[in-house]
């Protein structure tokens, strides 16, 4: 989702699922719409019966989507930047581009700073030692006069963004692209994707064709991108095509991650992630003392005169407001809204560095609450072995998982194992009320459809338990600094066990002086009179009550926005960006398709991403969430700490050298201690590249305990080629084992049509998939520990946001 | 299948020289295979035929007729292949069959012909073969009516439609069976329960058998 | 679709002559037919319809092994009344095309297992067209699998009956659509009357004709009297690699229900003619009895080949 942030201000899908509907041409890669989000894909259909949409499925295995695809041509794992670099020349040489948008709604214009460049796969600024860029160098050109008026001197650093409307400076961002890939040519996106050049043209031309004013082309994608070394670039580089063709902030176009998991978009929006705080708010840095200091650090700079910068500007109003949701009465004027007691996390903090510590022995105890660490991996064994060093390991989870029992797994004798492992039986998510946000920040109230079962308890009353323990602790022992514990409100009607309607309503906001539920972060204050939990939600449980409870089916535009059905977040806004959906003058690119509409005094449609009565005029920027006020096609400064433009580079485990460059890999990726040596250097010992996928069967883990679907799909599967198979003389449903240089599992072998040798040059590469869902502890008493296919991926994540390369590794696959 | 006994029927009856023309054995087979037969035709007529359905209830219900008529289909095999091999000898067409069947109109006319008839008359060596050949296609197009799986759909059509063929066949033969060794000629019916026949019915029916008999050429009763 | 009329009554019974129950309708006016239509290009192949129709029915769960591809079972069994099948197909031209269908009951208005059964009652015909399994007076015999042009019936060894999809004429009846239409996600299975879904059928061909899919069709065959599941197939050109028939069928005059049915007639009327006639030729002849023994000895021995 970072890579969304820093193209256009916010971080999640930004259509919404009834949206596809409106589509022209679908591009779906990385994804598997029709297998994983069944009822949201549903409207790429309706898209094709009622306007002839076209849906394009690139992906290395044929699947279901590519089953109701229009058109399915295979890709080679972890090569989607290059695909898209491709995409993006095609778009700037024919000149396909959306000529108008681009120049009113993408930075094209802005001039980057002299000390920025690129040569051999690396940027400026990389330091080999430290695997890290220093980012100054990624900037734009500033203004050196006065920067608006009255305040601050002529200063470089303040000063705002040069541009060029003409596009023609040699600087400018357009012509960095030009340049940049400008290597991206059709025969080398051949070898490195194996795309036939004929198929990546069609293709390319077919998508190009929606940089027109009357069409729209929706890129489609899930963790098929996310999940490698370079998946934050894989999706800029998307994101860069799409704001090229003028497809953002329309009805019918954007970008759309698909989330998983029922409630995955949730999470990342209420902080999941070590680096945030609820509502996308940066995590403070170490030694970060006054809140000035930390919204210096962390807020955009406005960088154009036309820019609204929203986000910067209120930055201080949701951190204080968090911070009194947060401390109550304990957070004040005068001691920063204790800000000191914001976690200030010292290094990456991302799940697998909890692994990295465990094994290093510096981490000594660990809760899994909705998730669970053997399974999702990467590298089992090396999450088993972290596991096995922990001093106490915590597993909240409905049903035991492959953590909880990981003490007497295969291969593991229990008596070797310190760790005291305690599982707490939870409610399952059926068997309680609260909100799920689907992939389209829908927020939607659900309500508990079956009792709990026998003794089980909600994952919140069991963190309010260690809550009152660990305040009881404080209290009787007393220990290092209490205070953020101690102080923590805890306003809810039963203490023991929050009912999560109260938990909701906080996140909502309150107005402290009136005790009003509050109605929009507008109204958030920065001087303590304001309480939100996360301002993002600010209107989903406002004084007419619970938003995301309802269930109004009116569509007045007939666009499908359908603002009475639940709740959006933002502000009930169904497609984000959507200024960006009318031109200059505020007249809708295709008016058969409006987003907004400037109608003389109000912008009326959905709900406007923009002041509602912000006239044309008063010309400012469409994207209200960055610096820039437009979409970003370069990113500067640390936005991606990996590069400001997307590059392509090989997964760690690959089969080929780089076509591209010589720099093989991702220069940032973050080697945890040791695991450079688990990945495999070449082709030589594990020739294939496997890939890791879901079935709609199954939903992630869990429903390895319902009979019924593992009725429905019951065995843990190896795809593999049909030329593989006869090579290695192995038959369909033959037993097989999978070896990385990690760990094997076995498995039915699946010999199919349906995955195809790829041609990249003269060296012929097999892919093999492997679905995720099999662990020793589920299938329906079927299940064992050679069945969980994270025993085989590598222990690395993208350079920016630490997500793991599930997506793409090498494998050998031999008869069982 | 009682007879109607004249008085002089009775006379005859207690004439002590009496031939002896179906063994016990014979006998049991008959019987074994009439009554398989005669529960296989009702119980055919109760599954094939709508308006008899009431016929499965009287039966011990559809379920158990379904599972009952194949099993009672087997037994009636067996008696059948008993019947094939004990009269084999006796059945083989010969040149005097000729004459009877060129004057069957004659036989249907009067009740006889004036062939010099062997133990069995052209006809009834006719309704040995029919039998045995019907035997065996119903037990054929039997089988996978019984076991519909092993077989593809079609043949399993096929089987059913010649399964009543030749069902209805064997059926319309066995009213002339019956009606000839009842009704038609007195003093048949006797042969398949005491086994025996009169001397008389011997030497009019089945001269060519009789002499043989009569002169001890041949056991008594030898089927 | 009224609440009021969900064409409840019978229309047919099997082994049943002049099976209908409806007395109270006008004829003229047809009655209400109802129909589900599986939209093949909409469908995704994800057993949700399969899993819904086991879970509504209460069906039992069977231990399942990959059988080649996705699916989850070999064939339909009397557990299992719905299935998505999956081929593998190599098109003309290299592409691929994944071949999903939906297989269960296709209640045909002209049903082969109805025209087979011999037991009364057992298989029943509703006016709206669903064709159900009484299961109370089923026999076991399985003629209705043999007399099905789509292999649906599936016999139990255990209860020794057959079984096969209801329409979900228990939620029908209480004006619900059947638990796969409901669950299915992306509105490929359909549901509403007859004449809607033809109507969205036909349109749909058409929008697929005009995508490419020059074969595309609504699969209803005449062979059956038309379905009441009906197919909208997308390469109707390999309609046999989806696992359907070409021209299935039950009522031509040469058809296997034809020719028993006129068979049952021709043997009903030879029995009682048989009958008849035997009783008239003994009112005609008699007995025929044989002479007294002395002639009848002397006769034999003159029969006797002399020398």
């Amino acid at each position: 989702m970072a890579s969304l942030a820093a193209t256009f201000g916010r971080g999640a899908m930004t259509n919404h699922w009834v949206d596809f509907k409106n589509t022209d041409v679908f591009l779906v890669l990385g994804a598997n719409p029709a297998e994983n989000h069944p009822c949201g894909w549903k409207w790429a259909f309706v898209a094709r019966d009622t306007r002839k949409a076209r849906i394009i499925h690139i992906d290395p295995r044929f699947t279901r989507t590519s089953a109701t695809a229009d058109k399915w041509v295979a890709i080679r794992a972890g090569t989607d930047t290059a695909f898209f670099g491709g995409m993006i020349k095609y778009i700037l040489d024919n000149e396909l581009y959306h000529d108008e948008y681009v120049k009113l709604h993408t930075n094209a214009s802005f001039i980057v700073a002299e000390g920025f460049s690129f040569s051999d796969g690396l940027f400026s600024g990389y330091d080999e030692a430290t695997r890290k860029y220093d980012t100054a160098s990624w900037d734009y050109e500033r203004e050196t006069g006065p920067t608006s008026g009255d305040e601050g001197g002529p200063t470089q650093s303040e000063g705002f963004a040069m541009r060029d409307p003409t596009l023609e400076h040699p600087r400018s961002v357009f012509q960095l692209l030009k340049q940049h890939y400008a290597r991206y040519t059709p025969e080398v996106v051949e070898e490195v994707t194996g795309i036939p050049r004929d198929q990546f043209l069609e293709i390319a031309q077919e998508f190009g064709a929606t940089g027109v004013p009357e069409k729209v082309g929706n890129i489609v994608y899930a963790v098929g991108l996310t999940h490698h070394t370079q998946g934050s670039q894989m999706i800029r580089a998307a994101a860069i095509v799409q704001l090229l063709l003028g497809n953002m902030g329309r009805p019918g176009g954007g970008m759309n991650a698909e989330r998983g998991h029922a409630n995955i978009q949730g999470n990342t929006d209420n902080a999941q992630s070590w680096d945030i705080l609820p509502g996308y708010l940066a995590i403070p840095k170490p030694g970060t003392t006054t809140i000035d200091e930390y919204i210096d650090t962390s807020a955009l700079t406005q960088l154009d005169p036309d820019a609204v910068n929203y986000f910067g500007t209120n930055y201080r109003k949701f951190l204080v407001s968090l911070a009194k949701a947060w401390y109550g009465d304990a957070a004040t004027a005068s001691n920063e809204f204790a800000f000191d007691y914001f976690p200030k996390p010292d290094k990456n903090w991302s799940w697998m560095t909890f692994y990295d510590e465990a094994l290093a022995g510096r981490l000594h105890g660990l809760f899994n609450s909705g998730m669970s660490s053997v399974n999702i991996g990467p590298d089992s064994n090396r999450v088993i072995r972290a596991l096995s060093n922990l001093k106490w390991l915590v597993v909240m989870d409905p049903f035991p998982t492959a953590s909880s029992e990981f003490w007497h797994g295969d291969g593991i004798d229990p008596a070797s194992v310190d760790t005291e492992v305690f599982f707490l039986p939870t409610t399952h998510w059926i068997e309680k009320s609260g909100a799920f946000v689907n992939s389209g920040r829908w927020t939607q109230w659900k309500h508990a459809a079956l009792p709990a079962e026998g003794e089980l308890k909600d994952d919140v009353y069991i963190l309010a338990q260690l809550l009152h323990r660990l305040r009881r602790l404080y209290q009787e022992e007393g220990g290092p600094f209490p205070d953020p514990i101690m102080d923590l409100t805890w306003p809810y009607s039963n203490p023991d066990n929050p009912p999560l309607e109260e938990v909701s309503k906080e996140i909502n906001g309150v107005d402290l002086t009136t005790g009003r539920q509050l109605a929009t972060f507008n109204d958030a204050k920065d001087d303590g009179t304001t309480s939100i939990g996360n301002w993002l939600y600010t209107g989903s449980w406002t004084e007419e009550g619970n938003q995301m409870d309802r269930r109004g089916t009116d569509d007045p535009t007939g666009l499908g926005f359908y603002h009475n059905w639940t709740w959006s977040w933002p502000a009930n806004r169904r497609v984000m960006y959507n200024r960006a959906s009318a031109d200059a003058q505020g007249r809708p690119w295709d008016p058969t398709r409006p987003g907004i509409t400037w109608n003389g005094t109000r912008w009326v449609g959905d709900v406007p991403d923009f002041t509602p009565d912000s006239s044309p005029q008063e010309r400012k920027g469409a994207f209200i969430m960055t610096g820039e006020g437009v979409g970003r096609l370069f990113a500067p400064g640390s936005l991606m700490g990996d590069g400001p433009i997307p590059e392509h580079y090989e997964p760690v485990e690959s089969p080929v050298q780089n076509v591209l460059s010589p720099t093989r890999h991702v220069p940032t990726t973050i080697l945890y201690e040791g695991v450079a040596a688990s990945f495999a250097e070449d082709d030589s010992e594990f020739p294939y590249v496997a890939t890791t996928y879901r079935v709609t069967e199954h939903e992630h883990f869990v429903t390895q305990y319902v009979p019924y679907l593992v009725e429905a799909m019951p065995d843990f599967f190896i795809e593999l080629p049909r030329e593989l198979a006869a090579e290695k003389g192995i038959n369909d449903l033959d037993q097989v084992r999978v070896l990385s240089k990690r760990g094997q599992v076995q498995g039915v072998a699946l010999v199919t049509k349906r995955m195809r040798p790829l041609r990249l040059g003269n060296k012929v590469v097999y892919q093999v998939g492997i679905p995720v869902h099999w662990h020793p502890t589920g299938g329906h008493g079927k299940g064992n520990t050679a069945q969980m296919v994270n025993l085989l991926t590598p222990y690395v994540g993208d350079g920016t946001t630490v997500t793991p390369e599930f997506k793409a590794f090498l494998v050998n696959v031999e008869s069982a | 299948m009682a007879e109607i006994v004249t008085a002089e029927e009775l006379a005859r009856e207690q004439e002590p020289r009496l031939i002896t023309r179906h063994t016990f054995g014979v006998r049991v087979v008959h019987w074994w295979t009439t009554l398989t037969f005669l529960y296989l035709i009702l119980s055919g007529f109760a599954l094939g035929y709508p308006r008899m359905a009431w016929l499965l209830d009287v039966m011990g219900g559809g379920q158990s007729v379904r599972f009952v008529h194949p099993w009672v289909g087997v037994g009636f095999t067996v008696g059948l292949v008993f019947m094939f091999a004990m009269w084999l000898p006796s059945m083989r067409f010969h040149s005097v069959d000729r004459h009877w069947f060129r004057n069957l109109g004659e036989y249907v006319r009067t009740g006889h012909t004036d062939t010099d008839t062997d133990k069995f008359n052209g006809g009834q060596k006719a309704y040995y073969w029919f039998s045995v050949i019907n035997g065996l296609v119903l037990l054929i197009t039997g089988i996978p009516l019984w076991l519909p799986d092993l077989l593809p759909r079609e043949w399993n059509l096929a089987a059913r439609f010649s399964h009543h063929v030749f069902f209805l066949m064997a059926a319309g033969f066995l009213v002339v069976h019956v009606y000839l060794s009842t009704a038609r000629f007195p003093g048949t019916f006797r042969s398949m329960t005491s086994g025996t026949v009169s001397r008389a019915w011997a030497a009019f029916h089945h001269p060519r058998w009789f002499r043989r008999v009569d002169a001890g050429r041949e056991h008594e009763g030898a089927d | 679709m009224t609440t009021t009329d969900l064409g409840l009554t019978i229309r047919r019974q099997s082994a049943t002559p002049a099976s209908g129950t409806n007395i109270r309708r006008d004829h003229s006016t047809p009655a209400l037919e109802i129909s589900k239509l599986v939209d093949i290009d909409l469908c995704i192949g994800c057993k949700a319809c399969e899993v819904a129709c086991k879970e509504w029915n209460d069906l039992q769960v069977e231990e399942t092994h990959l059988f080649s591809g996705y699916q989850s079972h070999p064939d339909l069994t009397p557990h299992t009344w719905d299935l998505m099948r999956f081929n593998e197909v190599e098109l003309a031209g290299g592409a691929l095309a994944w071949l999903i269908r939906k297989d269960s009951c296709l209640h045909c208005e002209e049903p082969g297992c109805l025209l087979a059964c011999p037991a009364p009652g057992a298989v029943i015909q509703y006016e709206n067209g669903i064709v159900d399994f009484n299961q109370d007076a089923c026999i076991g015999c399985q003629y209705c699998v043999s007399g099905c042009p789509f292999d649906i019936p599936r016999f139990d060894t255990v209860t020794k009956k057959v079984y096969k999809c209801t329409l979900c004429i228990d939620r029908v009846s209480t004006g619900l659509e059947p638990a796969c239409v409901k669950a299915c996600p992306t509105g490929a299975i359909r549901f509403g009357t007859k004449e809607d879904m033809l109507a969205y059928g036909l349109e749909k061909v058409e929008k697929l004709k005009a995508r490419g899919f020059s074969e595309a069709m609504l699969y209803d065959p005449v062979g059956v009297g038309g379905l009441h599941m009906m197919y909208v197939v997308p390469r109707g050109e390999i309609l046999e690699q989806y696992g359907l028939p070409v021209d299935p069928t039950v009522t031509a005059p040469t058809s296997f229900p034809s020719l028993i049915g006129a068979l049952r007639k021709v043997g009903a009327t030879a029995s009682w003619a048989g009958l008849l006639a035997a009783a008239v030729y003994f009112l005609k002849t008699g007995k025929r009895y044989p002479p007294p023994e002395e002639e009848a000895v002397a006769a034999a021995y003159e029969k006797a080949p002399h020398g």
